[in-house]
């Protein structure tokens, strides 16, 4: 007998710096995430004592040379940070990391733990892809390829979808999916134009919230890790500083809010098959890097200052900025079913 | 030049309605739809033969016909009707404010001078009454799916379709009704011809008897429909029909019928459903019924889409029931179905769409591959019917034949 307390589907956000889970279980949606990272120490008996001792989830991977622990996902940021030591990531700049030799089985891994417990034979699983850099062609097709065979590995039925399209389907219901969504992540900022549920134009930017850590890092001389924990945690974009590090972040912040501006309108100028709207339309910002307080109020200001050729109805900040882009994916999801 | 396409067109249309829609699902799955459907139509319309199409002029006339209605819809409050679940019962009436009275028996009370005078003051004209071929009619258990087709015992009427004439209409002025006779006079000298309808009400809302009641006309061709227990393939025989003279209008636009012509319905449908005890919920429309068995799209007539006023004839919104060709048979719809037919028809499009998911998610199978099975139903069970070929199953511009014959 089937159990209708399971879900019907999963929207998966795989995102270079997190990977999200969005379920539904009778009418509520549900979130799960890790971030896509993984740390990896020498074993030893006393290591793994105390990890066990400490409730952290680890792997004991034995290659072909020493044993070593690999700690996925959230803790591997707080044992990068005490380790002093770079964590490791499956991918960069919105695809599967080159240099990283771990990368699919990595992915793999984190993926299986989140959907832990949700997943059955035949799920429909809809997972987030980025749009081709703006200006370029770059092959996205073997990213694509490697998570929808990792998801068929687990036994689901896997559907890729635009991330930018994934936050318009999260966040505006209202407008009947038109507008403008798009996606600070970690990687890449994603952005899609939508009319009536259908993508007109997409693309994505290379300037993101890795971009921000990894140059801050290299005039702070922070840790990347660290400094991507304190944008989380203390940071706002206000124009005041209260120390090198803010000051820092603030002056990248703007740097990738220029990107996107001048990627927004530069896109959009050229384009020749936008429909016409009728009315002024909306865009909601979602994503790890838009997080930030005062964020709106900055993306906002410079955009109206780069005289955007589309008229807005608003810009607005997503519900669950974190959570919108699985949120979008589940909700294709179900309206495939 | 900027040309005005289909989907300039059609976006209005498919904003309105999607905005009516208050859960995201299915709001998306409607969109998602609805796209594939308008991409489809493009992709015919880039056909060489279908130039005119591309007509700026023509599609500034359709632009404007069709923003009419789109404005009204912005107006109406009225919520799409809640999406029905898989039921062996078969469709669920519609239970918002429509209660069915007790069916008052009407009779016969004279007939003189060939008028029938029956109980509820309906006059039927009898002097064009013709003979056509006895009704005979096969039914399908649509609760055993394994079963064959059946003939009934009794043979009675099973339901009524509601048609336009599609004929010539001239300004409802009395300084023109010498041609308003002569047209209506033309008009049901053809449907007798035509053997076209049990019942003809012309514009000055006298009702005319053309095919007997015991005998088959030739009004819906192919067509389909289901009531709780059984359904129908093919409705000449087993549906009275009623045509009002009349043309189409989009489904969302007001009916061009008068209220004599209405007032003439109401009594002529209670006195049919009085005698052979006709379910409300069998009283349908030609759109509701049409199909076009060759490619699997429903919609082949598109009389009544969305706008017969059903409750101004004593019965419930049946534009609310799920289509039977969609549902048990795997029959399609395309965008010009959807450009012709007005929101009400929608709501039971809708149901339809949900009864076949949910049928799907319980047989564990795709939407698709239900479709192919259901399809495969249909065509399994229209070979075991008896081929009765009349003008209104092959030829396709009946309706338009009707219109040209009345003009001459």
């Amino acid at each position: 007998m089937k159990n209708s307390n399971h879900t019907p589907a999963i929207g998966l956000d795989v995102g270079t710096s997190r990977i999200v889970a969005a379920t539904r279980n009778s009418d509520d949606f549900q979130f799960k995430s890790q971030l896509n990272a993984f740390v990896t120490v020498p074993w030893s008996k006393m290591t793994e004592a105390s990890l066990k001792r400490e409730g952290v989830p680890y792997v004991v991977h034995a290659g072909s040379g020493d044993k070593s622990i690999i700690v996925p996902g959230n803790e591997s940021s707080r044992f990068a940070d005490l380790l002093q030591t770079e964590s490791r990531r499956p991918m960069n700049r919105g695809v599967l990391n080159p240099s990283e030799p771990e990368n699919a089985a990595m992915l793999k891994q984190l993926i299986e733990n989140i959907t832990e417990g949700e997943r059955r034979s035949g799920l429909p699983v809809f997972y987030s892809v980025p749009a081709a850099p703006l200006g370029a062609e770059e092959n996205l097709t073997y990213h694509d390829a490697t998570i929808a065979q990792i998801l068929r590995e687990l036994n689901c039925e896997p559907t890729p979808i635009n991330e930018g399209l994934a936050v318009v389907f999260s966040e505006l219901e209202d407008t009947n999916y038109s507008g403008i969504g798009i996606s600070f992540g970690g990687g890449l900022v994603n952005v899609c134009l939508s009319y009536l549920a259908v993508p007109v134009l997409s693309f994505s930017v290379a300037k993101a919230g890795d971009y921000i850590d990894s140059s801050a890092s290299s005039i702070t001389g922070e840790l990347a890790t660290r400094i991507r924990m304190a944008k989380e945690e203390s940071f706002y974009i206000n124009g005041h500083f209260s120390d090198k590090l803010h000051q820092v972040l603030n002056v990248y912040y703007d740097e990738m809010i220029r990107s996107v501006v001048n990627g927004l309108k530069e896109a959009f100028a050229n384009s020749r098959n936008i429909p016409k709207m009728g009315r002024p339309i909306p865009m909601v910002l979602s994503g790890g890097s838009a997080m930030p307080k005062g964020f709106r109020d900055r993306f906002e200001k410079l955009l109206t200052e780069s005289e955007f050729p589309l008229p807005l109805s608003e810009i607005r900040m997503a519900g669950s900025p974190l959570n919108s882009t699985a949120k979008g994916a589940l909700v294709a999801a179900l309206a495939e079913i | 030049m900027n040309r005005i396409t289909p989907r300039d067109v059609l976006n209005p249309l498919i904003e309105a309605r999607a905005s009516k829609i208050g859960d995201p699902v299915a709001k998306l799955r409607f969109l998602r739809q609805t796209e594939k459907r308008v991409g489809q139509v493009q992709t015919v319309l880039a056909r060489p033969q279908y130039w005119w199409l591309r007509n700026k002029k023509f599609w500034v006339t359709v632009v404007f016909l069709l923003m009419i209605p789109t404005f009204s819809l912005f107006r109406s409050a009225a919520p799409p009707a809640p999406a029905t679940g898989l039921s062996a019962t078969g469709p669920n009436l519609p239970g918002k404010s429509f209660r069915e009275p007790a069916l008052e028996k009407v009779w016969l009370l004279e007939t003189k001078s060939g008028v029938e005078t029956w109980s509820n003051g309906l006059h039927i004209e009898t002097r064009l009454t013709t003979e056509n071929r006895p009704r005979e009619y096969y039914v399908w258990n649509r609760n055993n799916p394994g079963s064959p087709i059946a003939q009934l015992p009794e043979g009675k009427p099973a339901g009524i379709v509601f048609h336009t004439t599609e004929s010539t209409m001239e300004e409802f002025e009395e300084h023109k009704v010498r041609r308003l006779k002569l047209l209506g006079e033309a008009l049901l000298q053809f449907a007798r011809t035509e053997k076209a309808y049990h019942y003809l009400i012309d514009r000055f809302g006298r009702v005319f008897r053309i095919v007997r009641e015991a005998d088959a006309a030739n009004h819906a061709g192919k067509s389909i429909w289901a009531d709780s227990k059984w359904a129908y393939i093919n409705l000449n025989d087993s549906f009275l029909a009623i045509s009002f003279e009349s043309e189409s209008r989009p489904g969302d636009e007001m009916p061009a019928i008068s209220e004599a012509q209405i007032n003439s319905g109401r009594m002529l449908s209670r006195m049919l459903r009085s005698r052979y005890n006709i379910a409300a919920a069998n009283c349908v429309t030609h759109a509701q019924v049409s199909i076009n068995s060759s490619n699997f799209q429903i919609g082949y007539h598109t009389d009544w889409a969305g706008n017969f006023p059903f409750e101004a004839m004593g019965l419930p919104d049946n534009y609310s029931l799920p289509l039977a060709s969609l549902h048990l048979f795997g029959f399609n719809y395309d965008g010009t179905f959807f450009a012709a037919t007005g929101a009400r028809m929608w709501k039971g499009v809708v149901s339809s769409e949900d009864l076949l998911r949910e049928q799907a998610r319980q047989s564990s199978i795709s939407v698709a591959q239900l479709r192919t099975q259901l399809r495969n139903q249909y065509r399994r069970l229209s070979a075991l019917l008896p081929d009765r070929s009349s003008p209104g199953d092959g030829n396709p511009d009946f309706n338009s034949s009707k219109a040209r014959e009345v003009n001459q």
